[in-house]
C-alpha cells in the first residue's frame, strides 16, 4: 500500500469529522453482536461480538469464523454507512447484488449496501479504514478466531456500533482453496491483490445485545404476586392519564 | 455517495445498461494510475468524504499506465501462492513512490456504483397502539448489560443503541405490564393481533407506523437471539414487556412477552 495515498484519504476522513463536531453519547460497556452469513458461495459461518469498554472510547471485537474456502489472508473490516456525522442503518448485501452479473460479489459491489471500511480488524498496528488493504495483517487460514482489544472507536461511531456490519473478505474462486495472485480478475479495490483476496466471504450485521432479562413488571397485576393483595382499580386510578380498558387476564389474575 | 455521484461521466461505459458500473470500474484502471483510483475508491470505502468532496472532478488528464505495468511493481508479486502456510507474509515495497504525484480528490470512479437508499428513522417522543387504547410518552433508555426499564409505569422506554423506528434493523422498546399495586402501560401487550398498527412519533409530529407480526414469550433465564438481534433487512418494532408467572421471591416476573412488528 502507498501510505501517502492513504494519508491523503486519511486527512479527508479526519477533515470530514472535524467539521462535522459529531456529539455523541457515549455507550461505554454496552455489547454488540451479530450472526455472520456466508456471501459468494463461501461455505463459511461465524459470529461476531464488539464489547465497548467503559470509556466508550475504545472496544475489543471478536470474530470466529470457520469452513472458509480460502486458506489464506483474510482481510476484515467493520463496514457502514456514514454520511456527515451520521451512521446510516444499512444490511448485509446478498449474492444476488452482484451489480455486473458475473458470479462474483466484489468488495465494491456490496458496498451501497453494507458501506465504506470504517475499521480494520489487524492483527496489530493501526485499525483504521488506511488499513483496509494491509492484507499481511490480517489473520489467514480457514478458521479465523479474531480477539483484539483497545481498538480506537472513531468519533462517528460512537453509539452507533450496533448499525456496523463485520465483513471477512478473502474466497475461493477457482477450488484450490489458495490465494491464486495471478489471477486474472483483479480485485474491485487495487491492481495489486486478485479478486478472491478482497471479494467478501462472509457479513453480518451487528445489534445491541442484553445480557440480562427486562423486568417490566412489579406484579401487582399477578395472583401470585404478594403485592396483588392490592386492589387493581386503585391501582388503575392510580395511573391517571393512562387510558387502560381493564381486562383480567387469564395467566396472572 | 448520492445520487448526483452516478451521473459521472457516464459516457466512458461501454458495457451494456444492465451492468455498467462494474465495467466502468475494470475499464477506469486502465486509464487512471493506480493511486488516483486508490483515492476515489478509498473515498467511497472509507465513507468519510462528503458528496462535494467526492465528486469534485473527474480529470480528463490522468496519468496512463497500463495495468500490466501496475502489477509489475505490484508489493504482492513475490508472493508464494500455493504455500499451505496460511499466513502470507507482504513484503512492504521500499523505495518512494515511483508514481507521480496526482492532484488529491480526483477521478471517484467508485462513484459510479448504483447508491442504495435506505430509510429514515426518528427519535420517538410518543407511542400510540389504538387497539389496545395505549397512547404514552416514549423515553429514551440505555442496553449495558442488563436493559434499564422505565421508572414511570405509565411511560414506555426506546432503547437508543437499537435502530430509529423506520430504520432498517430492530428498534426495541419495553414498557412495564403492572407496577406494585395495578397495570401499567403494556398490560394488554398480549391482547395485540397480527396487523394491528403501532404508531411512533418524533418531537416534530413526523412518524412511522408498523404492523404486529407475530409475538413471543420466553423465559428471562434464556432471551433467545431474535429478541434483539438482526431479523430481515427491513424497519422492525420489537415491544417488549413481563409475562408468564409472578415469582414472589425474586419479586419479578419468570417471561419476558415480545411484540413484533415491521414497517407499513
Amino acid at each position: 500500500m502507498k501510505k501517502s495515498l492513504l494519508a491523503a484519504v486519511a486527512a479527508v476522513c479526519l477533515l470530514g469529522t472535524v467539521l462535522a463536531l459529531p456529539a455523541h453519547a457515549q455507550s461505554g460497556g454496552a455489547v454488540y453482536g451479530g450472526v455472520l452469513s456466508e456471501l459468494n458461495n463461501s461455505g463459511a459461518s461465524g459470529s461476531a461480538k464488539i464489547t465497548v469498554a467503559d470509556d466508550g472510547l475504545t472496544m475489543t471485537i471478536e470474530v470466529n469464523a470457520r469452513n472458509l474456502n480460502l486458506n489464506g489472508p483474510h482481510a476484515m473490516h467493520l463496514h457502514g454507512k456514514v454520511e456527515g456525522n451520521a451512521v446510516i442503518a444499512s444490511t448485509c448485501p446478498t449474492d444476488a447484488d452482484d451489480g455486473d452479473g458475473d458470479g462474483v460479489l466484489t468488495v465494491l459491489e456490496g458496498a451501497p449496501k453494507y458501506g465504506g471500511v470504517q475499521v480494520s480488524l489487524t492483527t496489530n498496528g493501526d485499525t483504521s479504514a488506511d488499513s483496509a488493504l494491509a492484507v499481511d495483517r490480517y489473520l489467514a487460514g480457514q478458521t479465523i478466531n479474531y480477539n483484539r482489544a483497545g481498538i480506537p472507536i472513531p468519533e462517528v461511531l460512537r453509539s452507533n456500533e450496533g448499525k456496523l456490519h463485520v465483513v471477512v473478505h478473502g474466497i475461493d474462486e477457482n477450488g484450490n482453496g489458495t490465494l491464486d495472485l495471478d489471477q486474472t480478475e483483479r480485485s474491485s479495490l487495487t491492481d495489486d491483490l486478485p479478486r478472491e483476496a478482497t471479494a467478501p466471504a462472509l457479513c453480518g450485521t451487528l445489534t445491541v445485545q442484553a445480557t440480562g432479562p427486562v423486568q417490566t413488571g412489579g406484579g401487582g397485576t399477578a395472583s401470585d404476586s404478594p403485592f396483588a393483595m392490592i386492589s387493581v382499580g386503585a391501582g388503575f386510578v392510580a395511573l391517571s392519564g393512562a387510558a387502560f380498558a381493564l381486562r383480567r387476564r387469564d395467566d396472572q389474575v | 455517495m448520492t445520487k448526483s455521484d452516478q451521473t459521472l461521466n457516464p459516457s466512458s461505459a461501454t458495457a451494456g445498461p444492465s451492468a455498467p458500473s462494474m465495467e466502468w470500474m475494470a475499464r477506469g484502471q486502465a486509464f487512471l494510475s493506480r493511486r488516483q483510483m486508490l483515492v476515489g475508491l478509498g473515498l467511497v470505502l472509507a465513507g468519510c468524504g462528503s458528496t462535494r468532496d467526492a465528486t469534485t472532478a473527474v480529470s480528463g488528464s490522468a496519468a496512463v499506465q497500463s495495468p500490466a505495468a501496475l502489477r509489475a511493481e505490484s508489493p504482492t508479486a513475490g508472493l508464494p501462492v500455493d504455500d499451505s502456510e496460511p499466513n502470507v507474509e507482504l513484503p512492504t515495497p521500499a523505495g518512494p513512490d515511483p508514481e507521480p504525484t496526482p492532484e488529491p480528490l480526483q477521478s471517484p470512479p467508485a462513484t459510479a456504483l448504483p447508491e442504495v437508499e435506505f430509510p429514515s428513522g426518528i427519535e420517538p417522543i410518543r407511542i400510540a397502539i389504538p387497539a389496545i387504547a395505549v397512547d404514552a410518552d416514549v423515553i429514551r433508555l440505555d442496553i449495558r448489560g442488563e436493559p434499564e426499564v422505565p421508572e414511570d409505569f405509565a411511560q414506555v422506554g426506546w432503547y437508543h443503541q437499537t435502530r430509529l423506528p423506520g430504520e432498517i434493523g430492530p428498534a426495541v422498546l419495553a414498557g412495564h405490564i403492572d407496577s406494585r399495586t395495578g397495570p401499567a402501560v403494556f398490560y394488554q401487550l398480549d391482547e395485540l393481533d397480527t396487523g394491528d398498527e403501532i404508531i411512533l412519533s418524533a418531537a416534530g409530529s413526523e412518524t412511522r407506523r408498523f404492523a404486529v407480526t407475530d409475538t413471543g414469550q420466553y423465559s428471562k433465564d434464556a432471551l433467545p437471539a431474535e429478541v434483539f438481534g438482526f431479523g430481515e433487512p427491513l424497519p422492525e418494532l420489537r415491544l417488549i414487556t413481563c409475562g408468564g408467572t409472578f415469582d414472589a421471591s425474586s419479586g419479578h416476573y419468570r417471561d419476558n412477552y415480545v411484540v413484533y412488528a415491521r414497517g407499513i
